[in-house]
């Protein structure tokens, strides 16, 4: 017998020596069973109220000497002035940044990275938050920095700026991306532009904030019976209750004024959206309409037919729209639900422009589909087993668990929402997902956008519906927006008076009026960080709307050219028509002229004020601000001794993007009676940017019309 | 940027974690760790880790886009793409008939082609031949059993099914209930013993949107293809991972196959697996699943030497974009005894807040909202790229962020950093080396990497101790040799009007 079992099993070795893969030991996918999975323990979870009432969760963890901790705080930006968007992100930013009553913020970094911890704080839409890890042994120190971060920040000065700059360029960076553009509008789309679950800062926004209003920010909504915190990692439950007890014993709780909660229209609004992005092959589409909310009893069918319309690798769009018809890398199908406000539907993919029409027709129809027949057996199967198999996963860190529950409770959810959520999902049946499709997706009401190369796409967007063209340019900030309050009759008077000195002082009314046209020859050195380069150029203006100018360039001469309502450019390259955005600066350009200005000064709608002085190399200049009837403003700042204007700013364009300009004026010379500076400085930014030095300056020449038609041919 | 601090901190708590439990005493660690290698050379890393019933898994195969060779660029990432088309039993309904149709396929795919590049040629029988073509695929269509692969996992809990290819290698991934051990032996097996590459042509069309999407419509994409076009004149990290789109549109299925064949060979493969699983378990099942791939010649690594530079190089993206700027400096590859050197070099030089670019140009300056630097690109595996990159703020430009960055790489080969720069340095860089290792997944990922880069996985933990012994003079004497003009390539993004 024995024997026997030996020989066969050497038989057994030389069959799998010769023929490795033994078919009696691999099992396919089909033919395997699997061992029960072994139970979860759970973590024992602590809950308790600190004596200011600050809710915390605690979780014990021995396996390695680190700590870390989590808080929501109840405020957001959904809770800030519209004309402070930016306010609630920046306070959370510089909270961490901008130092304590005790230490500045890069004092902080320092003491953080010699212990090797690391603390962070940011305010989202609907909840703000703050993270610290750290060694076991280190917890004490950081703990108390944790604790005056939140509870006394002081918003330096300097960390605002840094947090403003980092804003802006944010902003001016916002269209590079297609994908951020596609998610930024078609929020918008939903929820509508000045929803704060959609809306977002423009650099007046920003430019409007101020640290009074950080500081405010934070003393409404940080106190301590407005934080739930979390606690997980190498500590004695008790023990740490008493640190914590101490860390926050000097926060005192506050009733709090809550804003109301926005409200969301559920109302569906289809329409057919376009935004031309002319630099890039490929469209982003997105398509849907509101969602619902997390509480809503159908959340958990609408769980599962997301599973199978578009949320995993074998559901029906990654299948229709990728697999089989090759049409795109990323495809997206999901139907969002927030936990305290309606969420998103929406389906969509990033295709070539070429078949932009053709995703977006089997988008729909994919939606179409599943509203109007519901789900098969056999996808309810396996997408209830992909959800409940994998339900062990929501358990696998310590942090997972005691943010979720942190999570509930700042919402408002019931503690075993999780436990109701598995018990729920198991109970869906096709009939649940069918009705929840038929009362939630509406295919007939969807909004569609598409961001891309608008000519190469396969269609035009009207098959789908009136195109609405969206036009993403970013506003520039205004100087007006700088909260200058309404100007006061007084103010109007002065402003009135200074500028009829300064008229008087450079050639009289009469004289201005008289002004036809003007030739001026200049050079300009204009300032980079790889040194100074000289430009000349020749600019003729007739009043009150047309422009030439010449700029010499090293390769070649260009011309500019605007007469009234068109443009066009001639370069070494060809001739060519200016673009709608470039004959608007053009023509913003000629509105800040001086002669401009001074000859339409009485023009109606001009309004007038005057502003704080300003000294200006070492003269009191008074200060007057001149908005047109469009609402362009600029500043003059006047010699109240010679009348000179000593200095003009706006808000103008350099290479680099919007920027602030200063032009500061000296050795005014007369020509034909009118005083006209000679020499320019223009700083961007309150940077040194270019200096211009006026060669030759003609008024009333002889100028031909033909300077500003469009040649026909190239001239020789 | 929200995403970077996120894996910062992961980086630190793990750093943290390191230092006391495994960093300071690798033999400790070594106890969790259980490895062997089947008889046809393929190598297993098992670490235990019990605290939830969960395992993550990654099979990492030692060839990426630097084994390609012009005219089929982008077949590693192609390949990877087909290994989710399952096999001779997965997503099909009978593999014998759909053969004959995929091998008809593959010889009209090369009329076609040979049709097109007549010069000239006839659209006509271009159209005609195309429309068979369309014939057949939906022939072979009607036997595929959409995406099963994923399916299977899917249905089973899997989560995190993905895979990614990088110049040096290319790693599959997801994670299972620990109870489901035998099924990821199945399926992964299966997947490298006989993959069907099916629906081979539609799924080179999603390649291409995928190259679309990460290179040809972003910035960023664009500007890193070129980087690298003028980094490497001779060295195949010149070619950007997804290929150039002519070679994605001419590929064939045979190429892709032939490239499987030379380089999915047993002791070209790595798996770690780290989570709840028993050792002798996992060993018993893998003699029984993998030991069936037949083994074959190792293949030979990259013979081409990139040459040094004749004199500085710099590349322009035009783009309507706001500008982006990046700088490389050559330099070795991971197992050059200075490699540690760079990585201290990254710490000081752009790690965090206390670095000298952010507290430079971020912070007193003002000209940048985002400045960094990482070694290691595209690959580590071969001589690659120092690399120093500034996303400049509002208003300021690449060449005032230029010049803040080499003002700081001035400072660095003229004065010694302090003592207490080079200790929180180290500690940084530790931070940094280890900032995967958060997840199961991370662990995993790192430990197959070194093995397969550096044949030991241990390298992972000796990385941080040749870190330790990084000395002010040493920084100096690479600084000097590294960061000079004639060694170094530029890239920028110069803003043009959106007009066309």
């Amino acid at each position: 017998m024995k024997r026997k079992n030996y020989l066969l099993s050497i038989l057994i070795i030389l069959a799998f020596l010769i023929n490795p893969s033994s078919v009696f030991s691999q099992k396919s996918p089909k033919e395997l069973t699997f061992p029960p999975l072994k139970e979860l323990k759970l973590p024992k979870v602590e809950r308790v109220v600190l004596k200011n009432g600050m809710v915390v969760y605690l979780v014990e963890d021995h396996d390695l000497p680190m700590i870390e901790v989590s808080a929501m705080i109840k405020v957001g930006s959904k809770y800030e002035p519209s004309d402070k968007i930016g306010l609630a992100r920046i306070t959370g930013r510089v909270m961490r940044t901008g130092g304590t009553e005790s230490k500045t913020g890069d004092k902080i970094d320092e003491e953080l990275e010699s212990i090797a911890a690391e603390i962070s704080t940011s305010i989202g839409v609907s909840v703000g938050r703050a993270y610290m890890s750290v060694l076991k042994e280190s917890f004490d120190k950081a703990i108390s920095i944790f604790a005056d971060i939140l509870m006394n920040p002081i918003f330096s000065e300097d960390k605002i700026e840094l947090a403003k700059v980092e804003e802006k360029t944010a902003i001016s960076r916002r269209n590079d991306n297609v994908m951020e553009i596609a998610s930024r509008e078609f929020a918008k789309l939903i929820y509508g532009p000045e929803s704060p679950y959609a809306r977002h800062p423009e650099y007046e926004t920003i430019d409007n904030i101020t640290r009074e209003d950080l500081i405010a920010f934070h003393k409404k909504y940080f106190h301590p019976n407005n934080v739930i915190l979390g606690v997980w990692g190498d500590f004695k439950t008790k023990e740490m209750i008493k640190k914590l007890e101490r860390a926050f014993r000097d926060w005192k709780p506050e009733k709090i004024d809550f804003p109301h909660e926005p409200k969301v229209s559920l109302e569906l609004k289809p329409s057919v959206n376009l935004i031309k992005k002319p630099d890039v092959n490929q469209t982003n589409i997105r398509i849907g309409h509101i969602g619902v909310r997390r509480d809503n009893p159908d959340y958990f069918a609408l769980r599962v037919l997301t599973e199978i319309l578009g949320g995993s690798f074998s559901s029906r769009l990654f299948r229709k729209v990728r697999s089989d018809l090759g049409l795109a890398y990323a495809v997206w199908g999901v139907f969002g639900a927030n936990y305290d406000y309606p969420g998103m539907f929406f389906a969509g993919c990033s295709t070539k422009s070429q078949s932009t029409c053709q995703a977006i027709r089997a988008i729909i129809n994919e939606i179409k589909k599943i509203v109007e027949e519901g789900v098969t057996s056999e996808e309810l199967k396996k997408a209830k087993d992909s959800i409940l198999n994998s339900f062990v996963f929501n358990f696998d860190t310590k942090r997972e668990i005691v943010e979720r529950l942190m999570t509930y409770e700042y919402y408002g959810y019931p503690s075993d929402f999780l436990q109701r959520y598995k018990r729920n999902i198991e109970k869906v049946t096709k009939e649940d997902i069918l009705r929840a499709a038929r009362k939630y997706i509406h295919p007939d009401k969807l909004v569609i956008l598409a961001v891309g190369n608008a000519e190469d796409f396969d269609c035009s967007l009207s098959e789908f519906g009136p195109v609405n063209e969206i036009d993403i340019t970013i506003p520039e900030p205004e100087i007006k927006k700088e909260k200058i309050p309404e100007a006061t009759e007084a103010e109007v008077a002065k402003a009135e008076k200074i500028l009829e000195t300064s008229i008087e002082a450079l050639g009289g009314s009469e004289r201005f009026k008289k002004v036809k046209n003007i030739i001026i020859v200049k050079e300009t050195k204009v300032t980079t960080p790889q040194g100074e380069f000289k430009i000349s150029s020749k600019e003729i203006i007739i009043y009150p709307d047309k422009t030439r100018s010449e700029i010499n360039m090293p390769f070649g001469k260009i011309i500019t050219v605007m007469n009234g309502k068109t443009g066009w450019m001639k370069t070494p390259q060809g001739i060519q028509d200016l673009p709608e955005s470039q004959l608007t600066d053009i023509k913003k350009a000629l509105r800040r002229n001086t002669i401009y200005i001074l000859q339409n000064i009485d023009k109606k709608g001009m309004k007038v004020q005057a502003l704080a002085p300003e000294e200006i190399n070492g003269t009191k200049a008074e200060v007057i601000l001149v908005t047109d009837i469009e609402g362009n403003s600029i500043k003059l700042a006047i010699d109240p001794e010679t009348g000179l204007i000593l200095k003009k700013s706006y808000q103008g364009k350099t290479m680099t993007g919007p920027a602030k300009l200063d032009e500061f004026y000296s050795d005014y010379k007369e020509i034909s009676g009118i005083k006209i500076p000679f020499h320019i400085t223009i700083n961007s930014n309150g940077k040194k940017f270019a200096e211009v030095v006026i060669k030759e300056a003609k008024i009333n020449s002889q100028i031909s019309e033909s300077l500003f038609k469009r040649p026909e041919k190239e001239e020789k | 940027m929200g995403k970077r601090k996120i894996v910062f901190f992961i980086g630190l708590i793990i750093f943290s974690f390191l230092t006391t439990v495994f960093s300071q005493n690798l033999t400790e660690f070594e106890k969790k760790v259980t490895e062997f290698t089947l008889r046809n050379g393929m190598k297993f890393i098992i670490v235990e880790k019990h605290e939830a019933p969960v395992i993550s898994f990654i099979t990492y195969a030692n060839v990426g886009a630097v084994n390609e060779v012009r005219g089929i660029t982008g077949i590693a990432h192609i390949f990877e793409h087909m290994a989710f088309k399952g096999t001779k039993t997965i997503g099909t309904r009978n593999y014998e008939e759909e053969k004959k149709i995929l091998d008809k396929m593959d010889e009209l795919f090369i009329k076609i082609k040979r049709e097109k590049m007549k010069k000239p040629n006839d659209p006509k029988k271009i159209k005609a031949l195309q429309e068979e073509f369309e014939k057949l695929r939906e022939k072979a269509k009607s036997y595929v059993i959409s995406n099963e692969f994923g399916k299977i996992v899917e249905e089973n809990g899997g989560i995190g099914l993905n895979a990614f290819t990088s110049a040096d290698g290319t790693g599959y991934v997801y994670n299972l209930p620990s109870n489901k051990l035998e099924l990821w032996m199945s399926l992964e097996s299966d997947r490298f013993l006989n993959p069907v590459l099916r629906e081979f042509y539609k799924e080179k069309e999603v390649v291409m949107e995928e190259r679309r999407m990460r290179v040809e419509s972003q910035p960023i994409g664009k500007l890193m293809e070129e980087f690298l076009a003028i980094a490497y004149k001779a060295h195949p990290y010149g070619d950007n991972v997804v290929g150039h789109m002519s070679d994605l549109e001419t590929i064939t299925r045979q190429e892709a196959l032939a490239f499987f064949k030379k380089y999915y060979i047993p002791s070209n493969l790595t798996v770690c697996m780290v989570g709840d699983v028993n050792p002798e378990e996992v060993k018993r099942l893998a003699k029984i699943y993998f030991e069936r791939i037949p083994s074959g010649p190792k293949p030979e690594p990259v013979e081409t030497v990139e040459p040094p530079q004749w004199g500085e190089r710099r590349v322009e993206v035009e783009d309507p974009s706001q500008p982006i700027l990046l700088i490389g400096y050559h330099k070795p590859d991971i197992n050059h005894p200075d490699n540690a050197v760079y990585d201290v070099l990254m710490d000081i030089l752009g790690l965090g807040r206390t670095s000298r670019l952010y507290k430079s140009l971020v912070k007193e300056k003002k000209i940048a909202v985002q400045v960094g630097a990482f070694p290691g690109f595209p690959g580590n595996k071969y001589p690659n790229l120092f690399v120093l990159y500034a996303v400049p703020s509002i208003g300021h430009t690449n060449e005032e962020c230029e010049k803040a960055i080499y003002e700081e790489i001035e400072k660095l080969k003229k004065e010694k950093v302090s003592e207490e720069e080079l200790e929180k340095a180290k500690i940084r860089a530790r931070a940094n080396l280890v900032r995967q290792l958060g997840s199961n997944f991370g662990l995993a990922y790192q430990l197959a990497y070194y093995e397969a880069l550096t044949g030991d996985w241990r390298n992972l933990f000796r990385s941080i101790d040749a870190i330790k012994k990084v000395t002010a003079e040493d920084i100096i004497r690479v600084a000097k040799k590294c960061f000079i003009k004639r060694n170094r390539v530029v890239a920028q993004i110069v803003t043009t009007s959106s007009e066309k």
